[in-house]
Parts: C-alpha cells; structure tokens; sequence
C-alpha cells in the first residue's frame, strides 16, 4: 500500500510537472512564432469558396461565424480560390450591409444579380463582380477591405456609399477594425489620414495574449468557421433569414439634427471625404466608381422633415449635393441612384432590399457599367 | 451539461475520492448529489418548476423506500440519520430563497413554508396510507406512478397539458404554455433505477436496503444525467469497496477520454451533423449521407463521452460503473451492436420486458416459434424508441431496430455452417457495412420530427425527386 500511494505520488508529480511544461512551451511557442494560421484554410480546397465574407447572427442556423482575422476572412472567399484568367475582367464591390445582402440568399445578392447579367468588355472579357461588401457603416472598413482586395487584380471596384459611412466619428466604430488595430494603424499611416482619423490606440498585446490560451476564442472560432464549410458547400446557405422579415420604420421621429450637425448645412469637416480621396490614391491606376446606394424614402409621419430613420431631408440633400461636387471636381465617375428602388422594396432597414429591389439595382448598374465599359475603355 | 459543469461534477468526485473513510465519504455523497441535482436542473419559464421537479424525484424515492418496509416505523426510526440529512438538504436549498447563495438553484427557490406544507401532504397521508395496504400493493401502485411520469413527460401533449397546469398553479399566462416547459433533468435515469427496485422488491429478488443506500444509488452525482443505468446490488457492492491508488490514474485517463469525445470529437461533429433543419437545405445525396455518417459518429461520441466522464468521476471514489458502450460501430450484426449500445438501457429492458414476454409466449403452445422471437423483440425495442419520445417517429426508430434485429435472428438460424467457414472474413466485412448501415439509416427516424421529412430524406439518400 505504501510502495502504491510512492508510485501514485510521484506518477502525479510527474504528470503535473510534465503538463506544465507542455502547457507554458506550447502557449509561448505561439505566441513568439505568430502563427498566421488564418491563412490555412479549408475553403477552396476541400470545401467551396464563399460568395461573401463571413459574418453572421446565428452561426447555426446560418452555418457561418464572424470572424475578424483578414486572412481567415479572405482565405474562404471565392475570390482567393479563383485565380484570374486572362478572359476575366475583375471588379469588385465594396460597402456596407446592403452590398454584402443582409437577408438576401447568397444566390440573390446584389453581386449574384449583377453576375447573372453576363456583362462582357469590347475585348470580350467576361465582368466577373465579388462580394467584399461587410456590414457597418463606415468608409474605413471599405477601404480597410479594398486593401486586401487588391491583392487580387481587379479591374474595376465599385463602391456602394450612403451619408452613414461619411460621419467622422462613424469611422473607426466597426468590430472589424477594432479587432485588426495593427492593420488599421498601418493603413491610416500608409494614406496619410492621421489627422482626420485618430489611429487607434495601438494595442500592445501581451504575451499571454497572444498566447494559445489567450487566443482560444479566436481559434474556436477559426476552427467552427472551417468546419461550418462542409454545410455551407452543402447548402449554400450562409445566412438565416427569418420567414418574417421585421419591417423598417416608416413613422418617424421629428428630429432634425444629424450626428449634432444643425441645419442648413453639415460642417465642412464632418464628411470624410478624404477617406474617399485615399481609397483613389491606394487603388490607382484601378479605377473606382461610386455609387451613392438607393435608399427607403418614407410617407410616413414627419417625413416632411426626414427621409427615413437615418437622415433628416436637409442632412441627406447637403450630403448629395456635396458628393456630386467631389465627383465632378475630380473628374470622377459616381452614380446617384439614392431614389432608384420604391419604398415596398426595402426591409427592416432603409438600406436593406428585398431580392426584387436588389435584381432592380443590379440591372440598372449593370447598364451604366456596360455603357462606362464601351464608352471610357 | 457544459463544460463548467462538467468540471465540478469531476472536482467534486475527486474531493470525495480523497476521504478515506467509507461512512463518511458516502453520507456525504448524499447531500452532495442532491445538490448537484437541484444546481443542473434547467430554469423553465414556468415559476419555481426548476425547484418542484427535482424536488418531486426526491420525494418519490423517499415513497419508494418507505414502500418497500414492512414495519415502516422501525425503518424511519433506523434510517432518521438519512432522512433527516435528505429532509435538512431539502430545506436548506428551499432555504436558500432568503440566504440567496450563488448557483445553488437555476432560479430563486419558493417560499419555505410551501416547501414544508407540500412534504407534509404529500409525505404524511402517503406514509398513514401505505400502512394500511400490503407491501405488494404499495410497490405496484408506485410502480403506476412512475411508468404514468415516464409517459405524461414522453408524450408532447400531455407535456402541454402539464406546462398548462402547471402555469395555472402559479397563475401564469397559459398561452404560452410549451411541451418543453417541463424540462425534468436525469428523470429517465432516475425512475429507471426506481422501477428496478420497485420490480425487483415486488418480485422478491431484492433485499430492503436502508435509506443512504437508496439514495446514494438513485442520485449519485456522476450517473444522474446521462447514466449508465447500474443495479442495486452491483452498486451497493462498490459503494462499499475501498478506493484503490490506481482507481485515480484510471479514472482521470477515463475521464480525459470523456472530455475529449464529447467537447472535441462530438461537438465539432455536431457543426457537420445532419439536422431536421439542415436536411431540407441539402440536395445532394452525397452530402446528404457525409452529413447523416456524421451525425452517427457524434451521437455515439457524444454519448460514450458522457459515460466516459461518469465512469471516471465514479472510479476517482473508487466506484465502478457498468460500462455502457463497447464498440458498437464494430460490430458485424445488429445482434452484437444491441449488446454493445447502450449496454444498461438494452439490459434493463432485457431484463423487464424481452426475458418475462418471451418466457410467457414460449409458455403457449399455440404460438410459432418465430412469433415467440419477434414478438418480444419488436415490443422491447419499440419501448426502447418511445422512451426517447413518445412520437410516430421514435415508434418506427423502436420498429426499425426490431425488425432489423428479428431478421438478424433468422438470418443465424438459417445460414449454413459451412458458408461460414468459407468466407468468414468476407461475411464479417459484409455483416459491417450492413449493420452500420442499418443503424445509420435508422437514425433518419430518430433525428426527423415528422413522418415526412424522415421519408423525405430517405428519398433524398437515394436520390429520388432530386
């Protein structure tokens, strides 16, 4: 009994000191290595590509997870499994929750109806269009995104903006950037915007967080992310959409002030029109065309004095008015079709469209492109 | 369970482990089980029901042990140390609604005097009634009220009806009301080892046994959830053991098994299971059936995980558990996968319902012998079905495996020895892939929750009306 609790005692203190010494070893060795392992990826390899970058409400009921590691988020994006062939003319869309087709089947976004059109060049290159579109409004985070996309040799990126994604202090509010503040730092830095947007606090990560235990949700939620793609190349269902849609507002509160800006005018600085200035500069010589997105224009109660839940009449005109002017003296294409899609087409949002509003959208982009393709090239 | 609770089930195992001493160690086990069974209940929308329910199990298998004494006074005057210990917990945890100590129930606990009101009804007119009528009558008539909560909890819609009354006790809105209101954690478990006593005393194959004993089997920590289902007097014998230095080590190497299976091998499984939900989005047979051989594989890992972590809580004290799982997707016959899935379910029901239905048809001379076969085998495993839910669906997975297994049976009665010799790797490879085939295809019964989806996806399998 003796010579069994020494054999216990001391087969413990060897499993203790052993698992400790596995346990600080595998932890640091992973932190000093920084593993990229959101390059590694399943999808394009064994499972499909994804149309659109991941995000999602209810992994699973949408077989998707949100995730903020940009290699991770691009390593499962069709675009990074499908080297560009010679025939292919690339463009690629940016924006916010619209583009990317909050409630819309991955089969009915905007990039999906656009794709079906079947556009082609006067050199007979086939219009290939990509999802890079991520919800939140803000112009940083498309560029944020049109940087990485740029990796992939488009041809042409269109830019879906609405007056939500100008406010200054919008800029830095989106999960995604405040999760990849290197990246963001280095991107503020690369395009000159210091003064217009503050970096954000560097953040010093700690060794013990960037340690395996440190990093655990993150590679949890790699990891569920990756499997996920067995049901997402199953189904090709990405997002849960509910059988009953909430509805947007359309009685809506008598508030004029937008982001404590006062009528008539917004304030010369309140627009972060630089942002904008920027992603020309990072793209060039790629050509980029703006498209100021439709919107939901409500009759409801004080629609006299706004448009819908987000802007106030005067806030949305000043904006328009001002986006036109940068576009013309800039020698710029942009697109104004604020007003293209009727009020019934538009979900829980005045964003948001229905597939009907969406395939509008696509056509009516799909049009001004062909003839910009024919005409411009 | 989450892996919290997980971890203190296995914590708290590993402190009793460490008392030495067998008295004291397994009248602590008592109020610790208790406790662990009121702190895993799951909160329900219905007031205090998280409290009622498990509140119910304990007063019931007070009822059962007062049942089967024949002198019922002398037993309560013997066994006061227990009941008082289950009595005291009882109100301590009821106690808790004034003391309000963190997680030791899901929600806030009803006032104490119902508390004491309800034992004294329910304990006092019980106890004055079963020394009125025989010992045989007591445990049948107990035997009544515990197939009649198995039922009234299987059945969806006398769990609506009891979601309503209960709402209506507490004066709640009844619209709400929800066959899944009455979410009764490790019930099955529990009145599986209470009808086994109750059988088992009712046909005298069982001693009486005191108080601590009862309970220590009935609630013991590691087995309330997810089993396995041991007997009495397998358990009673281990409880008593002495634990060995090496139950430690075997324990933990078991209970990392466990954790490995049901938190890694399981749960990432489960994120490319087929689904109800999912069966309807997937179109292609080829996904279809990864999807379903992947639900195979995390039902048994989920499942074997949790046996795994309670056998190994249970032998950090120095108590072995039966094992309930021995490779049963290796197995060449549907026979052989029965005897190694679920091992102490399928031997409770062999033991209640196959042995004493078959030696009652072998007993009429009037019936074929292949009727005697498939009559017990079709009824054991179509109770086996509805215990998971009494549903149409449940009743074909039950129909299923019965059949399945009757064929089997003739399949051996009929082959040629010779056929076996000859090729018996051949046949043994063979005898795999049917049978986990057949399992395999079985659980579309199990997971679909309408005849029609189930038939839907078996079209879909075999890619008819894609």
């Amino acid at each position: 009994m003796q010579n069994n609790t020494f054999t216990l005692t001391s087969f413990w203190t060897r499993v203790a000191v052993k698992g400790l010494c596995l346990f600080f070893i595998g932890n640091f060795a992973f932190a000093f290595v920084d593993l990229k392992y959101g390059k590694i990826s399943l999808y394009n390899h064994i499972f499909a590509g994804r149309m659109r970058l991941p995000y999602s409400d209810q992994p699973s009921e949408s077989y998707n997870v949100t995730i903020t590691n940009l290699d991770a988020m691009f390593a499962s994006h069709i675009l990074a499994g499908n080297p560009k062939s010679p025939t292919e003319y690339r463009v690629l869309l940016i924006g916010d929750s619209a583009t990317w087709g909050y409630l819309l089947p991955a089969d009915q976004t905007l990039v999906a109806f656009l794709n079906r059109e079947k556009l082609h060049t006067p050199d007979n290159k086939q219009v290939i269009f990509y999802n890079l579109g991520y919800p939140v409004m803000s112009l940083l985070k498309d560029v944020l995104l049109l940087d990485r996309g740029l990796k992939f040799q488009p041809d042409l990126v269109l830019w879906l903006i609405t007056l939500e994604s100008f406010p200054k202090e919008k800029q830095l509010f989106s999960p995604l950037l405040e999760q990849n503040p290197g990246e963001v730092n280095r991107l503020i830095e690369k395009l000159d915007l210091n003064e217009i947007i503050p970096p954000p606090q560097a953040s010093q990560t700690t060794l013990w967080q960037r340690s395996l235990f440190g990093q655990r949700k993150a590679l949890a939620d790699w990891l569920r992310f990756q499997l996920y793609g067995f049901l997402w190349t199953a189904t090709h269902v990405d997002q849960a959409i509910p059988a009953e849609i909430p509805q947007k507002q359309v009685d809506l509160s008598a508030e004029i002030d937008f982001y404590g800006q006062h009528p008539p005018k917004l304030g010369p600085d309140f627009l972060s029109f630089p942002v904008v200035e920027a992603a020309y500069r990072l793209a060039s010589p790629i050509p980029i065309i703006l498209v100021n997105e439709p919107m939901f224009i409500s009759d409801g109660i004080n629609s006299h004095v706004r448009y819908n839940f987000y802007y106030p009449r005067w806030a949305y005109d000043d904006y328009r008015t001002t986006l036109v002017s940068f576009c013309q003296k800039r020698g710029l294409t942009c697109w104004d079709i604020w007003n293209l899609i009727s009020p019934e087409e538009f979900t829980n949002t005045a964003i948001h469209m229905t597939p009907q509003g969406t395939a509008q959208t696509a056509q009516w982009i799909a049009t001004a492109l062909e003839h910009w393709l024919y005409t411009t090239k | 369970m989450t892996i919290s609770q997980v971890l203190l089930l296995i914590f708290l195992a590993f402190l009793c482990g460490r008392i030495k001493n067998l008295p004291i160690r397994n009248a602590l086990l008592l109020p610790i089980s208790l406790l662990i069974y009121y702190r895993f209940q799951t909160a329900t929308p219905i007031l205090f029901l998280d409290f009622w329910l498990p509140t119910l199990a304990i007063l019931l298998t007070l009822l059962v042990w007062i049942a089967s004494q024949s002198q019922i006074k002398i037993a309560l005057k013997e066994n006061a140390f227990p009941l008082i210990l289950v009595l005291l917990t009882l109100l301590a945890i009821s106690a808790n609604r004034y003391l309000n100590i963190c997680c030791l129930t899901p929600t806030r606990p009803p006032p104490l005097w119902t508390v004491v009101l309800t034992l004294l009804i329910l304990l006092v007119p019980s106890t004055l009634l079963f020394s009125k009528i025989s010992v045989r009558t007591r445990l049948g008539l107990l035997i009544f009220i515990a197939i009649t909560i198995f039922i009234a909890l299987k059945t969806p819609e006398l769990s609506l009806f009891l979601s309503k009354f209960f709402r209506w006790l507490n004066q709640q809105d009844l619209r709400f009301s929800s066959s899944n209101d009455v979410l009764w954690l490790g019930i099955s478990y529990i009145l599986f080892r209470l009808l086994h006593l109750l059988l088992d005393w009712r046909a005298g194959r069982l001693p009486v046994a005191n108080l601590e004993e009862i309970f220590n089997y009935i609630f013991f920590f590691p087995a309330l959830v997810a089993g396995p289902i041991a007997r009495f007097t397998q358990f009673r014998n281990e409880i008593s053991n002495t634990p060995q230095p090496l139950d430690t080590i075997e324990g933990s190497r078991r209970i990392l098994i466990g954790l490995f299976r049901k938190f890694v091998l399981a749960d990432s499984l489960a994120l490319l299971s087929l689904s109800s939900q999912n069966a309807s989005q997937i179109h292609s047979p080829l996904f279809l059936w990864m999807a379903l051989i992947a639900y195979s594989f995390r039902i048994y890992f989920d499942f074997s995980g949790y046996t795994d972590i309670a056998l190994g809580s249970a032998r950090l004290m120095g108590i072995r558990l039966p094992e309930n799982f021995n490779a049963p997707y290796f197995k060449s016959s549907l026979i052989h996968f029965w005897n190694s899935w679920h091992i102490t379910l399928a031997d409770w029901f062999r033991s209640y319902v196959f042995n004493p239905l078959t030696r009652k048809l072998r007993a009429s001379p009037a019936l074929p012998n292949w009727l005697t076969i498939f009559i017990p085998q079709l009824s054991t495993m179509l109770l086996i079905g509805l215990w998971h839910g009494i549903t149409p669906n449940f009743f074909l997975w039950g129909a299923w495996h019965g059949v399945g297994l009757f064929i089997n049976n003739r399949w051996n009665a009929l082959k040629k020895p010779s056929l076996l010799t000859r090729s018996e790797s051949l046949q043994k490879y063979l005898g795999w892939t049917l049978t986990f085939g057949y399992v395999t295809l079985g659980w579309v019964w199990f997971l679909m929750p309408t005849f029609a989806m189930a038939v839907e996806t078996f079209q879909k399998l075999f890619g008819i009306g894609i």
